[in-house]
């Protein structure tokens, strides 16, 4: 079970996962991966992925299961860029016929992307409850696997700061 | 008359935005415009006033594919203000670390950006589909460079542990020696992925480049330089590049252009470098070159996908001849007490040559900075090549004109950082009869 925020903590409300990710003991601050997003896919250990989204309202928290969320895909996005955003890379796991990693992914609507800009009010005010719906889908996924008697992996630390 | 206008929308360097238009009028160019909005500039000003010290980690932030170059310029402008002198080993770290950036750089560029261009796809995820061990195999050596980083920096992007007169930390010898295979393995599959180079179609295009790269060095140039080399006119020291190059504001872009003094626009990058150092590869790589018949002298700015391909089999193979002689350092860095002066730095980021020039107070905080780099050098470089291409597009239906168009801004690999999406091409024909 791995924790991976995402996002850049320069640029306003993209910082929400990093902020989040302070708060969770073994979260992983990967910044903005790109395609080096797909080296954590393991369809052995789940993942929760947590980051900043456009296309909610500011403030409001949303939970899309990993095995979808490529479909959340924007080409327009995708026809040019340097870097991959999550649901890109995603996408591009499934092109290359790759597994996809169990999970979930935990959203929070922002405005603010701006280099430099600060984040929303409403943004930071979410965080409190980015971080708790994190935890349970964290803990929900660890019970799951304690059922299933599976053994769950360690929890992995890079000690990577947010990009 | 008959006029089609061209345009690409979106195009950031590191964090802004910016765009292009290319207008062709009765089969003249009449307009060929590059606007960049330029985040650096930012930096160069809050840069002021910090201490030398912190420089390193806040240039880092300028761009999320090539940090350490920003790292490596700075280091070194600001060791000469100080009279810093670093270690041979540190030297040979510090080679290492930049090599690991040139393979995530590279690979990136010449598998998930540029190759779709030459195979026909919107995109690296849709090429996929299609060509998933030619996907697989560029996602496998940009993650051997972002290994090599991440043990060297400390982590694999924006990396920590660059510093003035060395690294926090030195590698261990073990945890790079863990490394080696892995790196061997990339070695050969990027001289594979060289010769595969050479079977996609190169539009033709054939321009008279000033190549622009830093000499000076005993090995092909990366991290390390006393001269930038021009072609066709004299080598100007480091220092003096600042006064031999101008750079201006252009009505239509917030973006600095550089060209020479004269006015001149110039080329660094891939092409410059192999022109003017293609006998310092290394063997393997420049066997390779000479396999794919490269001419030294590349003048069709497509064909540099090839010359960045060689590079990238230079990269690998010095890496594992740097770590086959790898000892630990005894230090990881040299101090060096602050004082007021002025320094200069060059370094060759993967896409180009990248100057830095900072003055410091008694104390070693940061009076002024000027950061140049190689995308700024190079837009008026682009502009001009896109006056040389606009002809050759008239005859093309729309689609594969604007696909063309976007092509050759690609073929410079300008420096884009961690934004969501980078050029988003919109092409709009006008066309009125007389």
């Amino acid at each position: 079970m791995t924790v991976i925020a995402l996002g850049s903590e320069f640029n306003g409300d993209d910082g929400a996962g990093i902020e989040a990710a302070r708060e969770i003991d073994g979260a992983v601050a990967l910044g903005r991966p790109g395609a080096s997003l797909l080296d954590w896919f393991d369809p052995e250990i789940a993942l929760v992925i947590v980051d900043a989204v456009r296309s909610i309202p500011v403030g409001e928290l949303v939970e899309i299961p990993l095995q979808s969320l490529s479909e959340r895909a924007s080409r327009a996005a995708a026809s040019g860029t340097h870097d991959l955003g999550v649901a890109q890379a995603f996408e591009l796991a499934r092109a290359l016929g790759r597994p996809l990693p169990r999970g979930v992914f935990v959203g929070v609507g922002g405005a603010r992307f701006a280099p430099g800009a600060p984040m929303s009010e409403a943004v930071r005010a979410a965080i409190p409850a980015l971080v708790a719906r994190v935890i349970a889908a964290r803990d929900a996924l660890l019970n799951a696997s304690h059922t299933s008697n599976e053994e769950p992996p360690p929890c992995t630390n890079t000690g990577s700061s947010p990009g | 008359m008959s006029e089609r206008t061209f345009k690409v929308d979106l195009m950031t360097r590191v964090e802004g935005e910016g765009s292009f238009t290319l207008t062709v009028r009765d089969g003249a160019v009449v307009d060929a415009r590059l606007a960049i909005f330029e985040a650096p500039r930012f930096f160069e000003a809050f840069l002021r006033g910090r201490g030398a010290h912190e420089v390193c980690d806040i240039v880092a932030r300028i761009c999320g594919i090539c940090p350490i170059a920003y790292q490596m310029s700075a280091a070194r402008a600001l060791e000469q203000a100080m009279g810093l002198v670093t270690t041979p080993e540190i030297e040979r770290v510090r080679r290492l670390i930049y090599c690991g950036e040139w393979i995530e750089s590279h690979a990136l560029h010449v598998f998930m950006l540029h190759a779709p261009d030459f195979l026909g796809y919107e995109s690296a995820i849709e090429m996929a589909r299609d060509h998933k061990p030619l996907v697989e195999r560029g996602l496998r050596l940009k993650r051997a460079g972002n290994r090599l980083i991440e043990c060297i920096g400390g982590r694999p992007s924006h990396p920590v542990s660059p510093r003035l007169g060395g690294f926090s930390r030195a590698p261990a010898k073990g945890a790079l020696r863990a490394l080696r295979d892995e790196l061997s393995r990339c070695l050969d599959e990027s001289v594979d992925a060289a010769r595969w180079t050479r079977t996609l179609t190169m539009p033709e295009l054939s321009n008279d480049y000033v190549f622009a790269s830093l000499s000076g060095a005993e090995d092909y140039p990366l991290e390390r330089a006393t001269h930038v080399a021009l072609s066709g006119r004299p080598s100007v020291p480091v220092e003096s590049w600042g006064e031999a190059m101008v750079e201006k504001h252009v009505a239509h872009s917030n973006a600095l252009q550089a060209t020479l003094r004269d006015g001149t626009p110039y080329l660094c990058g891939p092409q410059a470098r192999f022109f003017h150092h293609r006998d310092k590869l290394h063997p393997i790589a420049r066997a390779l070159a000479d396999e794919l018949a490269l001419p030294t002298e590349v003048r069709n700015p497509f064909q540099s996908i090839m010359v960045r391909a060689v590079e990238l089999a230079h990269a690998f193979a010095d890496a594992i001849d740097i770590i086959d002689r790898y000892e630990l350092p005894e230090r990881a860095y040299t101090e060096g007490a602050p004082r007021a002066g002025v320094g200069y730095g060059a370094t060759e980021a993967p896409r180009g040559l990248l100057w830095h020039r900072y003055e410091t107070s008694d104390d070693g905080s940061i009076v002024s900075a000027t950061i140049v780099p190689p995308t700024s050098q190079n837009q008026a470089r682009i502009e001009a090549d896109l006056r040389a291409l606009g002809p050759s597009l008239l005859a093309m239906d729309h689609a594969a004109a604007t696909v063309r168009a976007e092509q050759l801004i690609r073929s410079y690999d300008p420096c884009i950082s961690c934004a969501t999406h980078f050029l988003d091409l919109r092409v709009e024909r006008e066309a009125s009869c007389e």
